[in-house]
C-alpha cells in the first residue's frame, strides 16, 4: 500500500463516519448520533494529528519548505473543521437537528474540497517525494496512536 | 501549489454578481413570456429567438461564467490571471451583447445586431479561450479537466456558429442549419459536457456516493465530440443519414448520463434528502425523458419544439442550475467568511431552507402549467406569473446570501 492510499482510505473512513452519525441525527437519535458522532471525531482529530505531527514535517524536511507552502494552508484548514467540530458538539448536546445539518453540510463540504486537494496534489507529490520510505512510513502510519 | 487557497478564486462579490444579474434576466424572461406567449407559433420566431436568449444568454450563461471563475481553482487548483478585473470586463460585454441582441431581435434595428456579435463574440470567445489557457496549465488531467477543455472548446465553436446564423439571419436557408447546429454544439458540446463533468467530480463529494463508471468519464466527452463532428460534417454534405445517427448518439449518451446519475443519487450514503437533491432528480428526470422525446422525434419525423425546449431548457438545465446555486451560495458565503476569520458564520443561516423549499414548489407548479399551455395555451401567462415569483423568490435568496455576507463582515468589524 502506498502512502496516498493509506491516507486516501483514511478519508473515506472519516465520511462514512460522519454519514452515519447525519443518519442518526435524521432519526432523531441523539443518543446513538453521540457515540457515533465521537467515533467520528476522534477518526478525524486522529487524521489531522497524523499529518501536523509526522507527515507534514516528514515531507517539509524532505522538500526543504520548512513550514510553509501547501501544508500550511492545510493546517490552516485543519483549523476551521476543528472550529466546526466544536459548535458540532454544542448542536448535538442541545439536541439541535436543524443546527447540526447546517453545520455537517459546511463540514461535508468544508472536508470534501480540502480532501480533495489533499489527494490530488499534497499526497501526490508526497509520494513522489518519500517512495523510498513508503513502507516505513506506511507501516507507522497504522501503528499510528496504538 | 496553485489554487489551494482562497486567496487563488476571486473576491466573494465576483460570481455573486454574476448570479444576481442572471436572475434579473428571469425576470424579464417571464414577463418576456406574458407579452409574446400567444404570438409565437414556432421556434423560428424573432420573438421566440429573444426569449430563448434571454434564459440562455442572460440566465445560464451567467451562472455557469460566474460559477467557473469560482470553481476553477477549487476543484481544478488552478488559479485564474488578473480574474477580478477580467471578470468585470467579460460581465459588462456579456451584457452589452444580450441586451443588443435582445433588443435587435425585437425591434428589427441592425445596428444592435453588430453590437450583439460584437459583444458575444468578445465575451463568450474571450471567457472560452480564458478558461481553456488557465485549466489547460494543470498537471493533472484527470476526467474533469479533459471534460471542462472540450466543453469550452465548443463554447468557443459554439458561439462561432451563433455569429454566423447571425450575419445570415434573414430567410437565407442555411441560418436554419447553422441555427440547429449552435443549438446543438451549446446544449451537448458545452452546457451537458460541462454539467457531466462537474458531476464526476461534486456527486461524489457532496453526497458521498460512488464514483460515474470509468467508461462514462473517460468515453462520453469523446462520443459527443465525435457526434457533433459528424454531424456538422453531415449537414455540410447533406447527408441525412448521418446526420440522423448523430442526433440519436448525442440522445442516447444524455439518456445513459441521466439514468446513471439517478441511480448514483438513489444509492447515494448520505441518505438524507435537501432541496438541492430534489432539484437534481427533477432536472435528470427531465433529461432522461428530453433525450426519450428527442429520439422519438427523430425516427417519426415528429415536431414537438416546444416540449423538447420545456425538458430539455427548463426542466434539466434551469432545473439544474437552480439547484446547484442553492448549494454553492451557502458554502461560498459561509467559505470566504470562516476564511476571513468571521467563525459566528453557519451556513444554514445564509439561506432560509423555508425560502428554497417555497421557491422550489412555486417552480414546480410553474413548470407543470407551461406543459399544460400546451393543451390549453392561455396557461402559458399562469405559468410566466408563477415563473415571475419563483425567480423573485430566488433572487430574493442569492441577494439574503450577499447580505449576510456584508452583515457578518460588518459585525466582525465593529467587534474586532
Amino acid at each position: 500500500m502506498t502512502i496516498k492510499d493509506f491516507m486516501t482510505h483514511h478519508h473515506r473512513g472519516c465520511d462514512q463516519l460522519l454519514v452515519l452519525t447525519e443518519d442518526a441525527v435524521d432519526k432523531k437519535d441523539f443518543t446513538d448520533a453521540v457515540v457515533k458522532y465521537k467515533d467520528f471525531k476522534d477518526e478525524t482529530l486522529k487524521h489531522f494529528d497524523i499529518e501536523e505531527s509526522f507527515l507534514f514535517p516528514t515531507f517539509e524536511e524532505k522538500s526543504g519548505m520548512g513550514g510553509c507552502g501547501p501544508t500550511q494552508v492545510m493546517r490552516m484548514e485543519h483549523e476551521q473543521v476543528r472550529m466546526l467540530l466544536d459548535k458540532l458538539d454544542d448542536a448535538l448536546l442541545q439536541n439541535e437537528s436543524d443546527r447540526f445539518f447546517g453545520l455537517s453540510e459546511s463540514l461535508m463540504i468544508l472536508l470534501q474540497q480540502h480532501n480533495a486537494k489533499e489527494e490530488q496534489m499534497l499526497y501526490t507529490m508526497m509520494q513522489n517525494l518519500l517512495s523510498q520510505q513508503n513502507d516505513e512510513i506506511v507501516e507507522r502510519l497504522m501503528n499510528y496512536g496504538r | 501549489m496553485y489554487g489551494l487557497s482562497l486567496e487563488q478564486a476571486p473576491p466573494y462579490k465576483i460570481p455573486l454578481f454574476y448570479y444576481m444579474t442572471g436572475v434579473v434576466y428571469l425576470l424579464l424572461f417571464s414577463i418576456a413570456i406574458l407579452v409574446f406567449g400567444l404570438k409565437i407559433d414556432n421556434r423560428f420566431y424573432y420573438e421566440a429567438i429573444a426569449i430563448t436568449h434571454i434564459l440562455t444568454l442572460g440566465f445560464f450563461t451567467h451562472i455557469m461564467f460566474g460559477t467557473l471563475f469560482q470553481m476553477v481553482p477549487v476543484i481544478i487548483g488552478v488559479a485564474y490571471a488578473k480574474v477580478e478585473s477580467q471578470a468585470k470586463m467579460i460581465l459588462l460585454f456579456l451584457n452589452l451583447g444580450t441586451l443588443s441582441f435582445i433588443i435587435s431581435l425585437l425591434t428589427s434595428v441592425k445596428i444592435f445586431m453588430h453590437f450583439a456579435m460584437l459583444f458575444l463574440g468578445l465575451s463568450v470567445i474571450y471567457f472560452a479561450l480564458y478558461s481553456i489557457i488557465t485549466i489547460i496549465k494543470t498537471k493533472d488531467k484527470n476526467p474533469t479537466v479533459r471534460t471542462f477543455i472540450t466543453a469550452l472548446a465548443f463554447l468557443a465553436i459554439g458561439a462561432v456558429f451563433g455569429i454566423l446564423a447571425l450575419l445570415q439571419l434573414g430567410g437565407i436557408s442555411s441560418t436554419m442549419k447553422f441555427g440547429d447546429l449552435h443549438l446543438s454544439i451549446m446544449i451537448f458540446g458545452w452546457v451537458f459536457m460541462l454539467f457531466s463533468g462537474v458531476a464526476y467530480k461534486i456527486l461524489p463529494m457532496f453526497y458521498v456516493a460512488r464514483e460515474y463508471p470509468l467508461f462514462i468519464k473517460n468515453c462520453f466527452y469523446i462520443i459527443i465530440s465525435l457526434s457533433l463532428v459528424s454531424y456538422y460534417f453531415s449537414m455540410i454534405y447533406a447527408f441525412d443519414v448521418g446526420m440522423t445517427i448523430s442526433k440519436i448518439v448525442l440522445a442516447s449518451v444524455a439518456f445513459v448520463f441521466a439514468v446513471t446519475t439517478i441511480r448514483i443519487l438513489k444509492n447515494r450514503k448520505r441518505a438524507r434528502s435537501d432541496i438541492t437533491v430534489k432539484f437534481f432528480y427533477f432536472a435528470n428526470t427531465n433529461l432522461a425523458l428530453g433525450s426519450l422525446l428527442w429520439i422519438v422525434c427523430i425516427l417519426f419525423g415528429l415536431e414537438l419544439d416546444f416540449l423538447l425546449s420545456m425538458t430539455i431548457g427548463l426542466g434539466f438545465i434551469y432545473g439544474l442550475i437552480n439547484g446547484m446555486l442553492y448549494k454553492i451560495v451557502p458554502f461560498l458565503t459561509w467559505f470566504h467568511l470562516s476564511s476571513k476569520s468571521v467563525f459566528d458564520a453557519e451556513m444554514s443561516e445564509v439561506i432560509k431552507i423555508k425560502w428554497m423549499k417555497i421557491q422550489f414548489y412555486i417552480f414546480m407548479l410553474s413548470f407543470a402549467f407551461f406543459i399544460l399551455a400546451l393543451v390549453y395555451r392561455p396557461f402559458v401567462f399562469v405559468a410566466a406569473i408563477l415563473f415571475f415569483i419563483s425567480s423573485t423568490l430566488l433572487l430574493y435568496n442569492i441577494v439574503s446570501g450577499y447580505l449576510y455576507h456584508s452583515k457578518m463582515i460588518k459585525k466582525a468589524v465593529v467587534y474586532g
